[in-house]
């Protein structure tokens, strides 16, 4: 069971019929970008960065800053065209015991619009000529309207492997780990 | 935290070789990172591994493992065991400042090739590391690099204390580059466990605890009204019989050991659906070296698909399951499908083996293992029931609807 709020959970359960917000948070060496299919409120977003888990071998003696290594949040884009799919389990059949033997995440690709931005050029294609996305981090996320960002699920996590540039659209491959 | 973008599972992990010391014998001989306890099965003639040989002067000097080792060593060469006295042994040597290895020193050269049983990494107690997900945790801390941040430490402690009730030991030998994303796989699917990366990017892995009636649902499913469901028996989810080989010989490329599963078989699914044996039959246990263990795993995949397994796949056009992981239990229902004793499938039990999301239409398929459990009811001896036969209180089967 994933980590979620009791809000998380409770937006979960009346969630049919109604649209959850997905995110693609993209973090490269230059910073982090969110990706989305249509514009979703700041709260949801949150900081990026490091994060520290207090479980015990951290010891707060002062040696360590919290929140070193925060990403700069570059921008927030609502134009992911679509979303695509991905699997955990990664059960192939015929037998489940190959579940035993396979590797656990799929790849995902994400189509992104590259539409012209106000200067005239595509705008996906100006983020792709200026950061280092191939070896980045895709968190894919999904929240819902009205909360904050402790509601958010985080559902998976993938490496940028491939990325295919078109006049009208942008190809994100990502796989698993 | 490691950063995932340049230290990552699925890289390439170079192994050290003999080109770091001054005068190898073979320079690209990969130097042993050994794991748990390779004396066993007892051998007479020859070692689980070849040595490399790291310094050619004199009676030469070889490497017994990359690292400091916990003892038990003996060495072969092609006459067979070497005596004590032939050789200086020294289990953490900072040898030509490279670091702390363990190294035999010949006075004469030994005839042929050398190789060698020993036990191998310890733990900070000075303890054997044999418990899979311990030795997990030292690879991924001590070997590639990463640090316990990267690690779910509940996940891990969990499969720790599941791997120590099973009796699981792993024992094996990295000799080559690896990805350390393909030992993971191989050393947990030994043992039918798993990992995952999670969504913030640590290693979570899950070794199946040995009470298959320790399950408890973590959510109750809505009953799905526009869902797709459906499910699925196959013959070939059938496994009443598992012919192992464990104990690899590294030097000969082959196993040491064989177990045709005939003392863990089930008989009655053999009468029924004939002898049915795993895709790969047989399976090797690479991080297996003891018969013990290789008994446990055959006889908890015999026991876990010894009868068809339902498979159901359930396709829903909401996200109302985000929160369920593969390996999470729940509790499903599909009145239009029948029990065993067939009573509608009402608060069914399922363990999630797969979970596929689709992020454009925002759905989600999961596909649920029929554990064939399902949640009870406890009635109030209140005076509104009468216990007059008929009833079986507290084995039957909850007919509420939860959501």
């Amino acid at each position: 069971m994933r980590r979620a709020t009791d809000q998380a959970v409770a937006d979960i359960a009346g969630h049919e019929g109604k649209t959850a917000f997905v995110l693609y948070h993209l973090s490269t060496a230059g910073g982090k970008r969110v990706f989305c299919g249509k514009q979703v409120p700041d709260f949801l977003i949150g900081q990026g960065g490091s994060i520290y888990f207090l479980d015990g071998s951290r010891i707060l003696d002062g040696s360590l800053l919290l929140g070193e290594g925060a990403e700069v949040l570059l921008g927030v884009h609502d134009w992911v065209e679509d979303g695509g799919r991905f699997s955990l389990g990664a059960f192939q059949g015929p037998s489940i015991l190959e579940i035993f033997r396979e590797k656990e995440l799929s790849g995902l690709t994400i189509a992104v619009n590259n539409a012209p931005d106000m200067d005239g050029h595509p705008r996906m294609s100006r983020i792709l000529a200026t950061e280092p996305l191939i070896g980045g981090r895709v968190d894919v996320r999904v929240g819902f309207s009205g909360q904050n960002i402790s509601d958010v699920l985080s559902i998976g996590s993938f490496t940028i492997r491939r990325i295919i540039e078109r006049i009208d659209l942008v190809s994100i491959e990502c796989e698993g780990n | 935290m490691a950063d995932p973008t340049t230290v990552r599972l699925s890289d390439s992990f170079h192994i050290g070789r003999a080109s770091r010391y001054a005068n190898p014998e073979f320079e690209d001989q990969s130097l042993p990172i050994i794991y748990g306890d390779l004396t066993i099965p007892s051998r007479e003639n020859a070692g689980a591994y070849a040595l490399p040989k790291i310094d050619s002067a004199d009676g030469g000097v070889y490497c017994v493992a990359a690292h400091e080792i916990s003892g038990a060593v003996a060495l072969f060469d092609d006459d067979g065991r070497v005596e004590p006295e032939s050789y200086s042994l020294e289990l953490a040597r900072n040898y030509q400042s490279k670091g702390a290895i363990a190294t035999a020193a010949f006075a004469d050269p030994p005839k042929g090739r050398v190789t060698a049983v020993c036990k191998g990494r310890k733990n900070d107690s000075g303890a054997l590391i044999e418990n899979p997900a311990e030795v997990i945790h030292d690879l991924m801390t001590s070997v590639w690099g990463f640090t316990e941040q990267d690690l779910d430490m509940q996940a891990l402690s969990r499969a720790a204390t599941s791997a120590t009730a099973l009796g699981y030991r792993a024992g094996g030998i990295i000799l080559d580059d690896h990805a350390p994303a393909d030992v993971l796989t191989s050393l947990l699917g030994d043992f039918l466990g798993r990992y995952e990366i999670d969504s913030f990017g640590r290693l979570k892995i899950h070794i199946a605890g040995e009470k298959p009636s320790a399950m408890s649902p973590q959510k109750v499913l809505p009953r799905f009204g526009q869902s797709r469901i459906e499910a699925e028996m196959a013959r070939d989810t059938v496994i009443n019989q598992v012919p192992v080989l464990y104990a690899r010989d590294y030097p000969g490329a082959r196993y040491i050991k064989h177990d045709d599963g005939s003392a863990s078989r089930n008989r009655s699914s053999q009468r029924l659906y004939g002898v049915r044996r795993p895709p790969q039959s047989p399976l090797r246990l690479e991080w297996v070296r003891r018969g013990s263990v290789a008994a446990t795993v055959q006889s908890r995949i015999v026991a876990r698909y010894h009868e068809p397994t339902r498979m159901l796949t359930i396709e829903d056009d909401s996200l109302r399951a985000l929160e369920i992981e593969p390996d999470d239990y729940l509790a499903y229902s599909v009145p239009w499908m029948r029990s065993n004793k067939l009573e509608p499938l009402v608060n069914q039990i399922g363990e999630v083996i797969e979970v596929s999301y689709d992020l454009g239409e925002q759905g989600m398929e999961l596909k649920i293992r029929d554990t064939g459990f399902f949640l009870t009811s406890s009635p109030l001896l209140d005076g509104s029931i009468t216990l007059e036969g008929g009833r079986l209180l507290g084995a039957e089967r909850d007919a509420a609807t939860y959501a």
